[in-house]
């Protein structure tokens, strides 16, 4: 991706992560790994943000004088917005693909996300509880 | 000493039998295996959760069923150990994505793919492994 083009990504999605650590939109969970906003105000929108689990190669080692791989877990993200309407149309950002700051901060956004869906799931069972 | 030599060939025998059956199981494993890893790739975009579910409990019925005799094989042991901490992974990856509402499931429709294809993939590779394994003492046997 051409670096303006590259920068340009990266600015929406630190606008995206202000705009959820000020909560000011309704993510919901989807999955224990998914988040969906669905936007209702023109443009009609749905966001899905997504958490994946791969297995990456993250150096080497020598085992009987042969070189092997070292392998381990690293968590990647990818971002749909798709519109809503009979030209609808889809974009994805694949935090494994593109510059890696990008899936730095969708996965800050998750993070964000994640806290406060626990928050007001702590607040609802405080509530439950007897005065 | 006729006694002796009958004794000994009896048992050459037998250990010959025990070893020709066992590269008749070895072989119809090997059949086995190549299936089950053509199910596995079965995981496409757009696949449910429930696809999902049901391909991974067919593998899992189907490889425990194959790897059950051969668990204390000494040549085969490690790799089966291999692919079952990989199915655990997958089965760990696949409740990553169970849906909060299964109706709205077609909502977020690649979610379930991106979700298991790696832990799939991986598992896959295992049993590619396994198969090598198993193939290499087939031949081995027969000789």
């Amino acid at each position: 991706m051409p670096e303006n083009e590259t920068e340009a990504l990266v600015a929406y999605v630190d606008d995206l992560l202000k705009a959820t650590s000020e909560d000011k939109i309704p993510w919901a969970p989807f999955n224990p790994t998914t988040f969906i906003w669905d936007r209702q105000t023109p443009p009609e929108a749905r966001l899905i943000l997504q958490r994946i689990e791969r297995t990456v190669i993250t150096g080497s080692k020598v085992v009987d004088g042969t070189k092997v791989a070292v392998t381990g877990q690293r968590y990647f993200h990818v971002l749909t917005v798709t519109t809503v309407g009979k030209d609808s149309f889809s974009v994805t950002v694949n935090g494994q693909t593109e510059d890696p700051r990008i899936n730095e901060k969708l996965g800050a956004i998750y993070d964000s996300i994640s806290v406060g869906i626990v928050g007001k799931k702590l607040d609802f069972l405080r509530k439950t509880l007897p005065k | 000493m006729f006694s002796i030599l009958a004794f000994v060939e009896a048992k050459r025998a037998a250990i010959a039998a025990t070893e020709a059956a066992k590269a008749v199981k070895l072989q119809s494993m090997s059949g086995e295996l190549i299936e089950i890893s053509q199910e596995l790739q079965g995981f496409k975009p757009g696949i449910t959760f429930d696809a999902a579910k049901a391909i991974y409990g067919e593998v899992l019925f189907k490889l425990q069923r194959v790897m059950a005799p051969f668990e204390k094989d000494s040549g085969l042991h490690s790799q089966i150990e291999a692919v079952v901490a990989a199915l655990e992974t997958a089965h760990e990856a696949l409740n990553r994505v169970l849906p909060a509402d299964p109706s709205k499931e077609n909502v977020a429709p690649d979610s379930v793919y991106y979700g298991v294809e790696d832990q799939f993939s991986m598992l896959n590779g295992h049993i590619g492994r396994l198969l090598g394994l198993v193939e290499q003492q087939s031949v081995e046997k027969r000789k």
